[in-house]
């Protein structure tokens, strides 16, 4: 297995007036090329935090931040949306769609970034939602938005997917189908899946299982025998 | 950039109304300022090409007995490329109610002051049997090429066929003795050449044709050496030929309008279009931080917003640009064309035009760019998510006693004005300006209308005047005041020069009278001191002059100028001057001037002729006259009306929509909380009538200040009060009010339709 990340003393500060908040407090760690990374914490642990400076969203403020053998930290505002055009795709709780763009045209406009013709209802078909190419986001269920998110997000075949609570807004079924998704896409093309949640159940499922807690990193976990997130009692 | 391109025409789709109103604030802005000044711009050229093309003359010298050696000596003078002698005499047609026409008897070929010919053949100086004649008389009267006329004056007659039909450029404005307005069939001029004369020719009249512009006082003294007083009379420059001067300070008075009013359009179209604007990017701030986290660059975001507002504000403008001059101005053509002879009238747009249109594009654009940058130039992080509400803080009124009277609505409505100052303000500001458009509009309508009873009610209380011949008989004057039981004054025109300011103007000599009454400024009846010089309100104004201060004034046509003192002064409306007793006029006026009557009032309705009397006008006829020329002015408050009223709807329900979509959330818990559609409605009614209170109160004030700005340009012949009626304020208050209403309906069935779930859903 390779390191395809690796996060060195890295620290986030907010200053408000004389406080400061350390969001993350000394942060040290590395996920493998096709790993399927779940990290835990309560509410305001972090982590999503985390998940914002690995995806290029924002800066740490200081500390290294390795993606590739290339320090992102650094990275000046042209070089991070290349990054983030390349590398990431982005998984958002909200699902984050074009409203008025239907469900394939949110995934071909993956277009206008990679520059590669797309096309959007093969993409759908392998998030399972053919046949509904051309309905608009607010005509779609959650779940199924969702995955149009994931869809826009594996189009451009990026080296990690970064997902912020995936399934916060949906129903325990329709969300482990989702989980579900993403594992397959992290198995099957090798793209390193980090996925941010507070629901502990997940846990079983992942390779590596980080907890975060008041900006520090809590424990680790190595799991040997992950669960098929389909296994799982929710 | 195809499916942003696709994104971009689904966003116009689904929020219409703020695209829309984006895009027709652009439109009306432009539209309503090229149309109102495309009118006077596009004179300006036709106007000086026509000068141009025909060549008018440079300056006239008006003289008498100008023979041959003073004419060679003159067109010797440096300054002189070309000149050309003509016998110009008021002559009388043979129609029905004795036309006048003004005969120009020219020596040799047409050199300057050429005509626009209509139909016929050119001027030629061999055709001894022939005539030009004005297209307006030939109108008038139907008289057409071929036809024969016969012109009478001091006991000649001239009898010739009419060889073409044309305009001259010395006559854009004319019009008959004694009157406001031209009524062509009644007056005109004709051409003829030397040749065709049958009498000996006096020329007193030369068109001259310089090489450059014509100092007109070193000119001046120039000729008085050259001819000696006796023969010259007066020398006057092109720019103050009497059609020249009328239409140049009509149309300096038009773009007065124009400047000002269609610019208060275009700034308030300017700010709700900013405002709209940057509200519009700032609801999509999610959606520029997925853009962001997707990997879009800020310049393709940028790119995709500024093309928003580059589309619909470039559209508006062009299309605002093409219609505006194709239609507002030909509103106006027909009354100017009732005054004024020019061979074409059409619109034009000069560069304020373009500068108005691409103002509007570079506002929206750079108003795009603003927006657009703060949000991308913000963390991507904090930009996927909603923006956290602006804190607000208890201010003074909060910690009030009163506070706690305050009901849920106030409080509610008093917090979001707070929290949306720029809204609030802007609410208030679109408000204000309609108000105020609407007020100053009808404002200018209830002074004019007012002006006309007080000069026409009040100052004229006579029923005909009777204009007298120059050398009526003393038993023939008798003889007319007695027939008709009136009053003999004398009116003059007259250049008054006080301080360094020189203004021409009309003088009037008159004892007491019943039939002329002096009013002053609070409209009240006054007797002048018959030992004193009174001087008009308008004119004391615009020479600088008080009571007290010494002014020097000749009568036009009398070289010989009068030191006096003012004494008191009077209010008129229309035509500023002088007046004084028939006594202190002689005593005034010394050896040089000696009073003697040429007009006669009086309260009969007299259509009969007596003999030495020149002509007859009726109090009714005078305000006829009078009406035609506001008329001008009603259509330009007509149209500054209906712009008024469609600029405040579209403002109006802008900013209710902004408002709308801004709180549709807090809309959405109310209603989740219990709150019926009705007191939501209230809730919305309450800040456009609070908005709109202000709004109207604050254009109140502003309406007198536009109302005078506007007042003000009708010339140094007008003098009008700032009057706005009572029901002016009723009509404005109901319009404003009732637009304010009628948008809030509008929403109450959007209030309707919120849904509460999809509302509380954290999707945009």
């Amino acid at each position: 297995m390779t390191t395809m990340i690796e996060f060195e003393n890295v620290y986030k500060i907010y200053k408000i007036g004389e406080h400061e908040l350390r969001a993350l407090d000394n942060i040290s760690l590395k996920i493998d090329k096709g790993e399927f990374v779940v990290i835990l914490g309560p509410s305001g642990a972090g982590k999503s935090t985390f998940l914002n400076l690995l995806g290029g969203l924002d800066t740490a403020s200081c500390g290294k931040i390795v993606v590739d053998g290339q320090d992102i930290v650094n990275y000046n505002d042209d070089e991070l949306t290349k990054y983030r055009a390349k590398s990431v795709g982005f998984i958002f709780q909200f699902y984050n769609l074009i409203p008025n763009l239907t469900a394939k045209e949110n995934v071909e406009m993956m277009q206008d970034i990679t520059g590669i013709d797309v096309d959007g209802n093969r993409v759908l078909d392998s998030v399972g939602l053919t046949g509904h190419g051309n309905q608009f986001p607010a005509q779609l269920s959650g779940g199924e938005q969702q995955r149009v998110s994931i869809a826009r997000a594996l189009e451009k075949e990026p080296a990690m997917l970064l997902c912020d609570e995936p399934t916060g807004a949906l129903d325990s079924n329709t969300g482990v189908l989702i989980l579900s998704l993403l594992q397959n896409m992290c198995h099957e093309k090798d793209t390193t899946v980090v996925i941010v949640t507070h629901n502990s159940n997940l846990a079983e499922a992942a390779d590596k299982l980080i907890r975060i807690k008041n900006g520090k990193i809590e424990e680790i976990t190595i799991n040997e025998n992950p669960k098929d997130v389909k296994e799982i009692e929710w | 950039m195809k499916m942003l391109f696709r994104k971009m025409l689904r966003d116009f789709r689904d929020h219409k109304a703020q695209f829309i109103s984006i895009f027709l604030m652009a439109l009306i802005g432009v539209f309503a300022f090229t149309g109102i000044s495309s009118e006077a711009v596009g004179i300006e050229p036709v106007s000086s090409n026509y000068y141009h093309d025909t060549n008018i003359a440079d300056g006239w010298i008006y003289g008498e007995d100008l023979d041959n050696d003073t004419f060679a000596d003159i067109k010797g003078r440096h300054q002189i490329k070309d000149a050309q002698r003509e016998m110009v005499v008021d002559t009388v047609a043979n129609y029905s109610s004795d036309p006048d026409i003004t005969l120009h008897i020219v020596e040799g070929k047409q050199k300057v002051s050429k005509f626009h010919l209509f139909k016929g053949k050119d001027f030629d100086e061999n055709d001894e049997e022939g005539i030009w004649i004005d297209k307006r008389f030939a109108d008038g009267r139907k008289l057409d090429v071929g036809d024969k006329i016969t012109l009478k004056f001091d006991g000649k007659s001239v009898s010739k066929t009419i060889r073409g039909i044309m305009y001259s450029p010395e006559y854009v404005f004319y019009i008959q003795e004694g009157s406001l307005l031209p009524d062509f069939s009644q007056v005109g001029y004709a051409y003829m050449p030397a040749k065709g004369a049958d009498f000996e020719l006096e020329y007193n009249t030369i068109a001259l044709d310089s090489y450059e512009e014509i100092d007109e006082k070193d000119f001046k003294k120039d000729l008085e050496e050259l001819m000696g007083m006796s023969k010259f009379v007066q020398f006057v420059h092109r720019d103050d030929n009497v059609g020249v001067k009328t239409l140049q300070d009509e149309i300096d008075q038009h773009q007065m309008f124009s400047g000002i009013f269609p610019s208060i359009f275009v700034l308030v179209s300017l700010l709700t279009l900013v405002t709209t604007m940057s509200r519009v990017i700032a609801a999509q701030r999610t959606q520029i931080g997925t853009f962001k986290a997707m990997g879009y660059s800020n310049r393709e975001i940028l790119l995709h917003y500024l093309s928003y507002g580059f589309v619909l504000s470039l559209t508006g403008s062009i299309i605002g640009l093409i219609i505006g001059p194709l239609t507002i101005p030909h509103l106006f053509y027909p009354t100017m064309e009732a005054t004024y002879s020019l061979p074409k009238w059409a619109p034009g747009l000069d560069i304020s035009a373009f500068a108005v249109a691409a103002l509007m594009v570079i506002f929206s654009v750079a108003v795009s760019y603003i927006s657009v940058k703060s949000i991308s130039d913000e963390n991507p992080a904090e930009t996927i998510r909603h923006k956290a509400p602006k804190a607000v803080s208890s201010g003074f009124i909060e910690k009030t006693k009163i506070w706690k009277r305050f009901s849920f609505n106030e409080r509610w409505n008093y917090r979001d004005a707070k929290r949306n100052k720029i809204r609030a303000i802007m609410s208030i500001f679109g408000v204000f300006a309609c108000a105020l458009l609407i007020m100053s509009a009808f404002g200018m309508v209830d002074s004019i209308n007012d002006v006309e009873s007080w000069q026409y009610d009040d100052i004229y209380n006579f029923n005909s005047k009777l204009l007298l011949d120059e050398n009526i008989t003393d038993s023939q004057l008798d003889h007319v005041l007695e027939e008709t039981d009136g009053e003999a004054m004398m009116e003059e025109a007259i250049e008054i020069k006080s301080k360094g300011n020189k203004e021409s103007g009309t003088l009037t000599v008159l004892n007491d009278s019943e039939y002329y009454r002096i009013t002053d400024s609070d409209r009240n009846f006054i007797k002048l001191n018959p030992k004193g010089v009174a001087i008009s309100d308008k004119m004391a104004e615009v020479l600088g002059v008080e009571v007290g201060d010494e002014i020097r004034w000749h009568v036009a046509g009398n070289p010989k100028w009068i030191d006096s003192k003012v004494t008191e002064t009077y209010t008129i409306p229309f035509g500023q001057g002088l007046i004084m007793s028939p006594k202190t006029f002689d005593k005034e006026g010394g050896d040089d001037y000696n009073y003697s009557a040429n007009v006669v009032l009086t309260k009969k309705e007299i259509n009969k002729n007596y003999t030495g009397v020149s002509s007859i006008t009726t109090r009714d006829e005078i305000q006829k006259g009078w009406n035609t020329m506001t008329e001008a002015l009603d259509m330009m408050v007509s149209v500054l009306t209906t712009f008024a009223i469609v600029l405040a709807v579209v403002v109006l329900y802008n900013l209710g929509l902004l408002s709308f979509t801004e709180i549709q959330r807090e809309l959405a818990t109310m209603k989740v909380l219990g709150f019926g559609s009705k007191s939501l409605r209230r809730l919305l009614l309450t800040q456009n009538l609070w908005y709109s209170t202000i709004g109207f109160i604050l254009a109140i004030p502003g309406a007198y200040v536009l109302i005078g700005i506007m007042m003000g340009s009708t010339g140094n012949d007008y003098w009008f009060p700032i009057y706005i009626y009572l029901w002016n304020f009723v009509i404005s208050f109901i319009i404003t009010f009732g637009l304010s209403v009628l948008v809030n309906l509008a929403f109450s069935f959007k209030i309707k339709k919120v849904n509460m779930v999809e509302s509380l859903k954290s999707n945009e």
